[in-house]
């Protein structure tokens, strides 16, 4: 790799993934780009799968113009037939399928639970439930006859936190999805676990949080608002401060979207050939109830 | 890669490392070094850049890992005593400032069981042995390094907990390592504003195949002369090795309670260190990371 283009110096020169073959599930923007540049820089190939076409293609020629093999993928990834979909295009473009890396999913609104329509709740558990079970679902094959292989689920330090109830219990669901799973399939050399972010800044979200679901959001009270919006500040890159950073964050910082993709790169690599079933939060020194 | 042509022909001290180099111009502390998970992390840590002073009780062992470490290139420094004493902690941390200018990690491997039987079997001065070696190291290795830490607004610290806290035959070990989880915690709460970070690693059974130094060693306790029924059903539960189980069995303690069905390679555990020790962990602090092959970890 040309030393001019380097996707992520904090790998320092590590080609931890020399030979493997890595998907990125919602690789188009935020934690997912982060960690699809993370496993390029490290040596992997990379499938890069997205709902947005665009944020697919823009990642894979990134990863393309640094000299990464790589591949893009773009569906629905709340559906089952689009992860079997992305997984017979994975073997078939690089032969092999040794990391999954489950980044689709994120809280679609943010309000007290009550105000939450039913069919914003089953639009969360869409969202940030059904994509890390189909996919770990229409990967398990792959990985089996390989006698190898390594997931890796997004939590959240939502469950622990408000305003996100449904995406709150759907990341719940995903933890325990993980940590089961592992007991299962560690008799075939498949590892799995979670890494769980606090507030990351993703100063490259190009697709709204509501991309697709055609829902209204809800119209909230002047107040709830008022104490909503004191709570996120204006936004996670946004001038004025939320509360949560001082609240829940020993840090008060954000993160960035490298920090998050550094501890997925260590749980998918051989350094966590010992680790499953394991939940890491990166979450600043904030305190993980699992 | 920007590494010159006399670094690519080195020894390697780890593999694994994959050429990173995450700990270049980094000063590490590795104590209790001197074999097992230690002198695994010291190999990963000069591995990957760092320069390492290698600390532990036994003279011959920390000589033995630093002429390792400096065959292969790593600069290094020793230092000989017992950790379990503050003043000696002190020493090590001055020591370090002195040799190599800073202390940028500090890596708290030195612990471990010294006996292994129910608790009703152990004598009091055996528990304070235990609760000497397993919490106090730890204790006095923290508090000894921060001034500097503190100094610099800047440092990273990794203790070691233990899979035994959910295990069997070794009460005052697990409870001498929930203290350490407990000190990981609160301390990483505290020493955040300072861009100080405090994490565990918690390994499960780790194969340690240059264990030269005996789990007694300094002692003149007696170890306690257990019913043959305890001393086999001690044997199955920790299979081949020390406790004197079937050659080759991973003993009851792994069937039932690792997925993986094996046990861990100190370098797996190292694996795990330096990574909450580098900047990969640069938004992780205290928190504990289970090295376990599976097992459900209660923290």
């Amino acid at each position: 790799m040309p030393t001019e283009m380097i996707l992520d110096p904090a790998a320092a020169g590590a080609r931890r993934f020399e030979g493997k073959v890595a998907i990125i599930a919602g690789a188009g923007q935020g934690i997912g780009r982060a960690a699809a540049r993370r496993l390029g820089q490290e040596g992997a190939a990379v499938m890069a799968a997205d709902l947005i076409e665009a944020s697919a293609e823009r990642v894979r020629s990134e990863l393309a113009a640094a000299g990464v093999r790589a591949a893009s993928f773009t569906g629905n990834l709340s559906n089952l037939e689009n992860c079997r979909a992305l997984m017979v295009r994975t073997k078939a473009a690089l032969g092999r399928i040794d990391v999954l890396v489950n980044v689709v999913g994120g809280t679609i609104w943010t309000q007290s639970f009550q105000y939450y329509t039913p069919e914003q709740i089953a639009a969360e558990i869409t969202k940030s439930f059904w994509p890390p079970m189909w996919l770990c679902s229409a990967v398990l094959r792959y990985m089996i006859e390989q006698r190898a292989g390594a997931i890796v689920n997004l939590a959240t330090h939502a469950v622990a936190s408000r305003y996100r109830v449904p995406y709150a219990a759907a990341k719940g669901g995903v933890i325990a999805l993980t940590t089961s799973l592992a007991k299962e399939v560690a008799q075939y050399g498949i590892r799995v676990n979670v890494m769980a972010p606090h507030a990351t800044q993703a100063d490259d979200r190009v697709t709204p949080r509501n991309a697709g679901v055609g829902l209204a959001a809800s119209e909230l009270p002047p107040d709830e608002r008022t104490e909503r919006d004191r709570f996120f500040g204006d936004g996670f890159v946004g001038q004025r401060r939320g509360e949560f950073i001082d609240l829940e964050i020993p840090m008060k910082r954000f993160s960035r979207a490298s920090e998050q993709a550094a501890a997925i790169a260590f749980l998918a690599s051989d350094d966590a050939s010992y680790i499953t079933g394991q939940v890491l939060p990166v979450g600043g020194g904030a305190t993980y109830p699992f | 890669m920007a590494d010159s042509g006399s670094e690519r022909s080195r020894p390697v001290l780890d593999a694994r490392a994959a050429g990173a180099r995450r700990f270049r111009d980094k000063v590490v502390v590795v104590a209790g070094a001197g074999q097992g998970i230690g002198r695994a992390s010291a190999r990963r840590f000069g591995e990957e850049g760092a320069s390492v002073m290698v600390a532990d009780i036994v003279a011959e062992s920390a000589r033995k890992v630093a002429a390792e470490l400096d065959a292969a290139g790593v600069r290094t420094g020793t230092f000989v005593g017992d950790l379990c004493e503050l003043k000696d902690c002190q020493a090590l941390m001055a020591r370090t400032r002195e040799v190599f200018g800073r202390i940028d990690v500090l890596a708290v491997i030195v612990g471990g069981t010294i006996w292994a039987q129910p608790f009703q079997y152990y004598t009091p001065e055996q528990i304070e042995a235990e609760v000497r070696r397993s919490l106090w190291a730890p204790m006095w290795l923290c508090w000894s390094v921060l001034p500097y830490m503190i100094e610099q607004r800047a440092g990273a610290i990794v203790n070691l907990a233990t899979s035994a806290v959910v295990s069997r035959y070794r009460v005052p070990y697990a409870a001498a390592k929930g203290g350490v989880i407990a000190l990981s915690t609160s301390l990483s709460k505290e020493v955040a504003r300072y861009g100080i970070r405090v994490n565990v690693v918690a390994p499960h059974g780790t194969d340690s195949d240059d264990r030269v130094i005996p789990r007694d060693y300094g002692l003149t306790i007696a170890g306690t002369k257990l019913p043959a029924e305890e001393v086999e059903e001690r044997a199955r539960y920790f299979g081949g090795g020390q406790f004197g189980g079937a050659p080759f069995d991973v003993g009851d303690s792994v069937r039932q309670e690792v997925p993986m069905g094996r046990k861990a390679e100190a370098v797996e555990q190292a694996a795990a260190i330096a990574f909450l020790a580098s900047d990969d962990a640069s938004y992780i602090t205290g928190q504990v990371l289970p090295v376990t092959g599976g097992s459900t970890f209660p923290f």
